[in-house]
């Protein structure tokens, strides 16, 4: 495949894809851009993630690409790199790293002195203003957001972030990216949560709040849900997320927005800190015996 | 062949016309009952006394009032317990005793569970009663607190609520947010197309309910009010 997917500037293309971080999220982003053609370097500093992506990647693009030696094609144009000098210069810079803003600084700060002038550098946060992480840069007209879900690999939705210092090309050529990923991108502001984890904080906190003034249980709160057409009530699904990783982001909205309907709930917060985190913690709303 | 019990329905809208149809369905006596002149004498007759005024209060209120004065002692009245509490319900009416709130947010057959919620004074017959209708209507029950929008009605409102402040704010554009809501979470539909579909008036009376219970936090975004047709007139 290969070809001309994302045009920067009139004549250059989008051709390498650098991601950096190769947790859930990164190696993920980097199995969906070499299943639609793309060279990608994966940068880890962390030789046990390296091998635990390394792992991941091959079923992941199995399960992408089924047919033939596809999957082995795409697992060649992905090299697994301990460092940004190790990796070739990119078209597209995906930052993946855990979600603190110092550490994403670190990593803009190396992107402005080794990505090539004309590079897209996105990142993929879910939580932490766009602008701000943009400030590491002297090229802040160059970042975007690129936000996928979880699983990335999987997930169709894409939020593409308009920050303010955004160019327009730069929001085009994302979008091009996410296109040509066989993805939906739907562009968003650079507010918190951007579209999906903020509207869809009601669905938990309304749910937490009725079972904390003893409206209903957690399991009649599911079934009533369920009963309307939701493909999981909110207390399984939280429980699938991890309620503490779920109360992390209902924080970061609130303490973003301040709004009072998003505040969070006393009932998840008293759970999170009694260890009950959902099936990872074997307990949560249900119990899940070992 | 004897029917099961005279059933009498008030409103207009999805949530009237829906139990009409279910409970002609399951082989009820019933009469739709839409002017409120006519109220008294019906409800004299019925042992299962619907009301499903939807959205607007003050018409609620004199719904539920001409029906508890004509309610025969040993009928139920369901009332419509998403734009407004049981507690509030059950006094409108007088017939504290009498009165079971449920919970349809708009079409009857979307909602495999039909939420029932009581005041202080319902006995425990009446809320019987209205569990045997609704389960001869085909569906399950479940009594939930008696908390504004009960479970379901809340949910979706909020979610509505959400999505509209969202488009507000400038986040995306209405299209973009259900699109996004539906890619990212699996919901059944986009929250501001599933508004439209209940009735932005429906969802903007649950969210005052709320709001008036619990606060200012619940204010309707001004697009679910503009796209009721009831805009406040301070903000023209």
């Amino acid at each position: 495949m290969g070809g001309c997917g994302v045009a920067q500037d009139k004549g250059a293309c989008t051709n390498t894809i650098i991601v950096i971080g190769a947790g859930t999220m990164g190696a993920g982003i980097a199995a969906s851009a070499a299943a639609a053609g793309y060279a990608v370097a994966l940068v880890e500093s962390a030789a046990s993630a390296r091998e635990r992506a390394a792992a991941g990647l091959t079923k992941t693009l199995g399960r992408l690409l089924p047919e033939g030696t596809a999957a082995a094609d795409a697992f060649a144009r992905i090299s697994l790199v301990e460092s940004l000098a190790q990796a070739p210069p990119g078209d597209l810079y995906i930052e993946a790293v855990p979600e603190l803003l110092d550490l994403k600084h670190t990593v803009f700060a190396e992107l402005d002195r080794v990505a090539p002038a004309p590079a897209l550098l996105a990142t993929n946060t879910s939580s932490l203003a766009v602008s701000e992480i943009a400030k590491a840069t002297g090229r802040p007209q160059n970042v975007v957001g690129i936000h996928f879900f979880n699983p990335p690999a999987l997930m169709k939705l894409v939020e593409v972030v308009r920050a303010e210092q955004s160019s327009e090309e730069s929001v085009r050529a994302a979008v091009e990216f996410v296109e040509r990923l066989g993805k939906v991108p739907v562009v968003v502001r650079d507010t918190p949560g951007f579209i999906v984890n903020r509207v869809a904080r009601p669905y938990y906190l309304e749910a937490l709040r009725a079972i904390d003034a003893g409206t209903a249980d957690a399991e009649s709160v599911d079934a009533i849900l369920e009963g309307l057409g939701f493909k999981m009530g909110p207390c399984r699904l939280m429980d699938l997320i991890g309620l503490d990783v779920n109360l992390a982001t209902t924080r970061s909205v609130y303490e973003a927005t301040q709004l009072e309907r998003l505040r969070p709930s006393p009932l998840q917060e008293r759970m999170v800190a009694e260890g009950r985190l959902g099936r990872k913690s074997a307990r949560g709303f249900y119990d899940y015996g070992k | 062949m004897a029917s099961k019990g005279y059933v009498v329905v008030f409103g207009r809208g999805p949530v009237a016309d829906d139990i009409f149809k279910a409970a002609q369905a399951a082989d009820y006596r019933v009469v739709a009952v839409k002017d409120l002149r006519t109220i008294e004498r019906e409800v004299a007759e019925a042992t299962i006394v619907v009301e499903a005024c939807v959205a607007d209060h003050y018409r609620k209120y004199e719904a539920l009032e001409a029906m508890g004065r004509a309610l025969q002692p040993r009928a139920v009245l369901l009332a419509d317990a998403l734009p407004a509490t049981v507690a509030e319900c059950a006094t409108w009416s007088g017939q504290p005793r009498r009165c079971v709130g449920y919970g349809v947010v708009a079409h009857l057959a979307d909602q495999k569970i039909v939420e029932l919620a009581t005041g202080a004074a319902t006995l425990d017959d009446a809320l019987e009663q209205a569990r045997t209708f609704f389960s001869e209507l085909g569906h399950e029950t479940r009594k939930v607190g008696d908390r504004p929008g009960l479970i379901s009605g809340r949910t979706i409102a909020a979610l509505a609520n959400e999505a509209a402040w969202a488009v507000a704010n400038g986040v995306a554009s209405e299209g973009d947010v259900d699109r996004a809501m539906q890619l990212g979470t699996n919901y059944p539909r986009g929250p501001l197309a599933w508004a439209r579909e209940i009735g932005p008036k429906r969802v903007v009376a649950i969210l005052e309910n709320m709001r008036r219970h619990e606060g200012d936090a619940y204010e309707p975004a001004p697009l679910l009010r503009e796209i009721a047709g009831s805009k406040e007139p301070a903000q023209r």
